[in-house]
């Protein structure tokens, strides 16, 4: 039997933006684009195993100027993952949770995800 | 004390999530060395046991905190009840395939 369609308050329409809950879903789009990620990890090491050919080929890609840019913006979202991660688990230890607190850790999140990037890729 | 599944899946994620902080430092070191190799040096590297057993460790907490995560996501936005319990066990397929060849593959390497 069909549940009756109830109208729904806007909220996404209407709700203004906060670094509070842009930078909540953003570690939920990075966790998504990581898992996804996990599939070309999977094949590196498959290629690894399979032979020198299939090596070959995902190591030309990855050296690529695009397969460049792909592990650029992986290692980025990782670091934002990664950063944000301990800034929740600060909060799970109950850390951190008043609203000023929250602003100034979410924009060093934020700050430092960027920087450890550059400096990843400039040092490498 | 709060206990269920939910309770264990919450405790399972914050672990994994711990133990993620030292071993992606180690993977991210570990790829700055093994990238620019060659083939035969990449398996050489590969094959070192301390290396290709952290390597495996590493796997298998990062792809259950992935598949933690990924379930949370479909419980979150698939509310068809047929299509969420397929989503789920594809999910969890998936995961399993992909921690076998990753874990195959390791192995492979001292044959």
């Amino acid at each position: 039997m069909d549940k009756p369609q109830r109208p729904l308050s806007p909220h996404l329409q209407v709700y203004k933006p906060q670094l509070t809950s842009v930078l909540s879903i953003l570690h939920r789009a990075t966790g998504i684009v990581l898992s996804v990620s996990l599939v070309l990890l999977t094949y590196w090491l498959f290629a690894l195993a399979d032979g020198e050919s299939t090596y070959t080929a995902i190591q030309s890609f990855l050296n690529s100027r695009l397969g460049t840019l792909v592990l650029f913006m992986l290692s980025w979202t990782l670091f934002y993952h990664l950063f944000n991660g301990v800034r929740h688990l600060l909060w799970d230890a109950g850390i951190g949770l008043e609203l000023n607190t929250s602003y100034w850790t979410g924009y060093i999140v934020v700050a430092a995800s960027l920087i450890i990037t550059i400096l990843l890729w400039w040092l490498k | 004390m709060a206990a269920g599944k939910a309770h264990r899946t919450w405790i399972i994620q914050r672990l994994t999530a711990l133990l993620l902080i030292p071993l992606l430092i180690w993977f991210l070191f570990s790829m700055l060395q093994a990238l620019p190799l060659g083939y035969m040096e990449a398996r050489a590297w590969l094959s070192n046991p301390v290396n290709s057993v952290l390597f495996g460790v590493f796997i298998v907490i990062l792809y259950h905190h992935a598949w933690i995560g990924m379930r949370e996501v479909i419980e979150d936005y698939v509310h068809q009840p047929g299509l969420k319990q397929f989503s789920l066990l594809l999910l969890l397929i998936i995961t399993i395939l992909l921690v076998l060849i990753s874990l195959h593959s390791l192995f492979s390497l001292y044959v």
